[in-house]
């Protein structure tokens, strides 16, 4: 016995006093030390002084506690004792961690997404977007406005999608790029959405109607600041479509938004990044979100902001009946019992003009908008005409043959048949063969079918080459509309059933690719037109840089900012890469290293710079050369390349002929766009001429000898009546050149002169065209000066109706000078007039066609201007 | 204290930590810290209505290694035989690399902004479960049933009489 406890299996009893474990009542011969009989050493130390000690019983034997040490001593009796509660902890620690583990598994998802509060739920959207944060963005935009929106498109896009793993678009520098690359963007720009002063927006919030679910969140000022962080001089880099080029974020360091709230008006400031500020006033307009309430959970309605916008704008007197939408599908309202019936009802409602009903029938969960701004519809509609229109109409369906299947939770209701007495006769269609018979109110009946009249237009040529699959095929295989289910009542779908054909579409696509197109499309993506790169790469400055291909695309972007320019923001790079085989796209890809002409007319001061894109998983290398050779050629000069073989400029005046040998040449194109354009010698087909440009470059073999000749002397008019073919090919030559200046390249050819068969009719010549926009410019060589002149005065006699081209009707035909002649006319019966202008220049006829008046102006100066 | 009952504390005790830990945040998301079951939930939230359902299977994918950890913490309990230690480990260290997976996902393709906390704290709570369970043991609810391990008693009796 002792007053403290001496050890392990000591108790306690109601005497205050501690006792051996012996002296338990419970005790019973310890079977441990048995076990411990085998080894003394321990069966000796059992037998220490304390658990020896004499002792002797409380008076009542009445235990109050046990030693804690009591639980570890390992004996039968008290393991008995001890498993109960040790069940009772494994029981609840299951109960309460599995149980709440899976309660939290099943329930996920009810009540996870969504703010708080409307002003909440802006603010999570202003978070969202200073913290480059997409889930934070889409959690608080309203979940049924995305499926609406984009659940209804959905299986159109897993379709497209199958067809990009299924074919050969699988080129490895799509999708995975486009991620990375805004990522690369988010990482580098720092984009913060603020109150004034960078404090948090001060937010107002409206209820809007009665039922409690729609708010309006209206704030009194916004800055959207735009800061570069991460690594300087790297740019995104991108080449698609055979053009090529980089962005340089930095370049928008700094920019910034305001909005504010002043007077019921928004002033909304721009900030550029060298702190320019421009302003401007929305008036009347408050600066306002509107969100909706979902299971207790609040959401931005994209639908209902942009709504009330314009609601604002245009007339803010008139208030919506907010919330008539959820009162719809509260009250059972709306919709129908089935979705056959939907349907039906839909078909009731059009015949008698209901328009009423024709929106109560839309989707309220998914377009509210339509039903609460329904009033402002209304109000709109003259009821004295509806009256008339419903009797003027006089339609009636009389037969409906409807059938349904699921589609993307939702239903898809076929019209296999629809019969229609219209103003007296009838209409029948069969929505499974797409055969429409129609009877006329005097008993004609006429019968057609889609395919039919398909066949008739398109025959057995394929829709696309490669393929056989005929345009009847593109034909759907049923007609109808999406029904969607709210609360057991059906309603029509608009945006589903956009969505079903789009689906059916998307398949259409997908057979078109699997019968053999992809081998087509997939050696566009072998070409650099088919290419598809968006990388990361550094920004050239001077020097030369190497970057790495990264998923098989690399870039470098290039700033001419400073490096020595020939002329306003040309510079010269050279480009190789590594491993053989390896694309650098739009450059030739026979040798290596190659050469480019950078233009940027900004010098890099712009956010778009002039960029090298590689196909490559080695290395890409891009140097900058220092100056660029100009040499003054005007009258002539002579020269040669120096050991590397490096390209010169050469200055020459536009209204001069010249002659260029030992040298391929190009022209330097549009100095306006930031581009890098490859020296591969396109032009050297056209021959060593050289008329009407200000700057050529030129290149060759290192050391070799170029001369340019002043030719202009022997370039006036040639001997009209004793032309040679060489002549013709050097005026459209010189056609061309003359046109480049409005960027006009070569079209196509046709046979005769432009307008032969309606008045003049020249068979033994060819137009050559150039531009491929809707402004062209021609010219017609004629093999003498006088069948152009008489072709020229056939131009004088065009006039409609003309045999050759039916549809055409002659508006004027005028001579606003004497060797010009302005034709306008209309053709099938276009809105807009075409223009054409023939000018006779020697035994040529040369013309500006376009339908805009202003463009035809410019084009019609430049062609004027060739001699 | 019997091996056993010190373990199954020491098991209880990784749970309990592992579970604060998944309370604590894991993501920054809209502006607010989100616990695991938050950050979680609000996958499957997502996923639930049109988005892809890959979204909903992430927020799912979070809640296995939370299963797994009770497992784990299951098998503490009964008697230590080596393929059940070696499944115990084995099982924690998956349940741990799915949810490393799941947040290096959200780090790397920057779909959240993670918060280290919570991961790290339930990380500790796995590796204590994970060690109780790798330590040879008699069953503590099934006393007798096991094989009687003369030595863990010799241990436990010399710890007493120390």
């Amino acid at each position: 016995m002792s007053d403290t406890s001496p050890g392990a299996g000591w108790w306690l009893a109601s005497d205050g006093k501690w006792y051996a474990p012996e002296l338990h009542p419970d005790y019973v011969a310890e079977p441990v030390a048995s076990r411990f009989d085998a080894q003394p050493h321990h069966a000796a130390s059992i037998d220490s002084p304390d658990f020896a000690a004499p002792a002797t019983l409380p008076p009542d034997g009445h235990i109050v506690e046990r030693s804690t040490s009591d639980l570890a001593s390992g004996g039968t009796p008290t393991e008995t004792s001890r498993r109960a509660p040790i069940l009772g902890v494994v029981a609840v620690v299951l109960l309460v961690g599995v149980g709440f583990i899976g309660w939290r598994l099943l329930s996920g998802g009810s009540g996870s997404t969504g703010a708080d509060s409307p002003q909440a739920a802006v603010q999570q959207l202003f978070d969202s977007i200073t913290d480059a944060d997409p889930v934070g963005f889409i959690e608080v935009v309203d979940p049924l406005e995305i499926d609406t929106f984009y659940g209804s498109f959905k299986p159109f896009i897993e379709t497209l999608d199958g067809i990009v793993d299924d074919n050969a678009i699988e080129s490895p520098r799509s999708q995975e790029q486009v991620g990375e690359a805004y990522e690369r963007l988010f990482e580098t720009l720092d984009i913060n959405v603020t109150g004034s002063d960078g404090e948090a927006p001060t937010y107002t919030v409206e209820e809007l109607g009665d039922s409690g679910r729609i708010a309006k969140v209206q704030f009194d000022s916004l800055e959207v600041s735009i800061n570069r962080v991460g690594e300087p001089d790297r740019a995104l880099i991108f080449a698609g479509g055979g053009e090529v080029g980089a962005l340089d974020v930095s370049a928008v360091d700094g920019a910034g938004l305001e909005l504010r709230t002043v007077n019921d008006d928004i002033i909304v400031t721009a900030i550029e990044p060298d702190g320019d500020e421009t302003r401007e006033v929305i008036e009347d307009v408050p600066l306002q979100l509107v969100t909706v309430e979902r299971d207790g959970r609040w959401y931005l309605s994209m639908g209902y902001s942009i709504g009330d916008f314009v609601v604002e704008v245009a007339d803010p007197s008139t208030r919506p009946d907010y919330g008539r939408a959820f009162d719809i599908v509260a009250s059972g309202d709306g919709g129908s019992a089935t979705a056959h019936d939907a349907i039906r009802d839909l078909v009731e409602a059009v015949e008698t003009i209901d328009y009423q009903r024709i929106v109560d029938m839309m989707d309220p969960e998914g377009l509210p908008y339509l039903h609460d701004y329904f009033p402002l519809l209304d109000a709109e509609i003259p009821r004295g005409e509806l009256r008339e229109a419903r009797e003027e109409l006089d339609l009636r369906v009389t037969q409906l043959e409807l059938r349904d299947e699921p589609w993307n939770d939702r239903v898809f209701v076929s019209i296999d048949r629809i019969e229609t007495d219209v103003a007296g006769g009838t209409i029948d269609l069969n929505g499974d063969t797409f055969c429409l018979r129609l009877v006329s109110p005097d008993g004609d009946v006429t019968d057609e079918c889609l395919d039919q009249v398909l066949d008739e237009e398109y025959g057995d040529e394929p829709v696309a080459e490669g393929t056989d699959i005929l345009a009847r095929d593109l034909v759907p295989d049923a007609i109808g509309l999406v029904v969607i289910e709210r609360e057991g009542r059906f309603y029509l779908d608009p945006m589903g059933t956009f969505g079903w054909y789009y689906d059916v579409f998307g398949e259409v696509l997908a057979d078109v690719l699997s019968q053999g197109f992809n081998e087509a499309a997939a050696t566009d993506l072998d070409t650099s037109d088919g290419t598809f790169v968006v990388t990361e790469g550094p920004i050239l400055r001077s020097g030369s840089v190497a970057t790495t291909g990264i998923d098989g695309g690399a870039g470098v972007a290039i700033s001419v900012e400073d490096v020595r320019l020939a002329g306003a923001g040309y510079a010269l790079v050279r480009v190789s890469t590594d491993a053989e085989g390896d694309e650098i796209v739009g450059f030739d890809a026979t040798s290596s290293p190659q050469w480019g002409i950078v233009t940027d007319v900004d010098q890099g001061a712009g956010a778009v710079l002039p960029a090298v894109v590689a196909i490559t998983e080695s290395t890409l290398t891009v140097e900058l050369v220092d100056g660029l050779v100009a040499l003054d050629g005007v009258s002539g000069v002579t020269g040669e390349f120096d050991s590397a073989g490096t390209p010169v400029v050469i200055e020459l005046d536009s209204t001069r002929g010249y002659e260029l040998s030992g040298a391929t040449w190009t022209y330097l194109e549009d100095p306006n766009t930031a581009s890098v354009q490859p020296l591969i010698g396109v032009e050297a087909e056209f021959g060593s001429y050289v008329r009407s440009a200000n700057q050529v470059v030129i290149w060759g073999e290192p050391g070799q000898s170029f001369a340019i000749e002043d030719q202009t002397r022997d370039l006036v008019e040639p001997d009209a009546e004793n032309s040679a073919p060489d002549d013709d090919t050097a005026l459209v030559d010189s056609f061309e050149v003359h046109m480049q200046q409005l960027g006009f390249d070569y079209g196509y050819e046709v046979s005769g002169g432009y307008f032969d068969g309606c008045g003049p009719s020249d068979p033994d010549v060819d137009t050559v065209i150039f531009g491929d926009g809707p402004g062209q410019a021609l010219i017609t060589v004629y093999p003498t000066l006088n069948r152009a002149e008489q072709a020229f005065a056939d131009l004088r006699s065009v006039a409609s109706p003309c045999e050759s081209y039916g549809g055409l009707v002659v508006l004027s035909n005028d001579s606003p000078a004497p060797d010009e002649i302005l034709i306008t006319y209309s053709y099938d019966a276009n809105d807009e007039p075409d223009r054409e202008q023939y000018f006779l220049r020697g035994r040529s006829i040369v013309a500006a066609v376009a339908v805009d008046p202003v463009e035809f102006g410019e084009i019609a100066d430049v062609v004027r201007a060739f001699r | 204290m019997r091996v056993e009952e010190r373990l199954t504390i020491s098991a209880t005790a990784g749970v309990v930590v592992g579970a604060v830990g998944a309370f604590l945040p894991w993501a920054r998301i809209g502006g607010r810290n989100r616990s695991g079951f938050a950050t979680a939930d609000l996958f499957v939230g997502l996923g639930s209505g049109s988005l892809p359902d890959l979204i909903s299977w992430a927020g799912r994918w979070w809640y296995v290694p939370a299963v797994l950890m009770f497992c784990v913490w299951l098998s503490v309990l009964f008697d230590g035989t080596t393929w059940l230690r070696v499944v115990a480990v084995v099982v924690s260290m998956l349940a741990l690399a799915m949810w490393w997976l799941f947040v290096w996902a959200g780090w790397n393709w920057s779909v959240i902004d993670v918060a280290w906390t919570g991961p790290v704290v339930t990380t500790v709570g796995v590796l204590v479960v994970a060690h109780a369970a790798a330590s040879k043991r008699n069953s503590i609810l099934f006393t007798g049933t096991g094989r009687v391990r003369p030595s863990s008693l010799l241990q436990e009796s010399s710890e007493e009489l120390i």
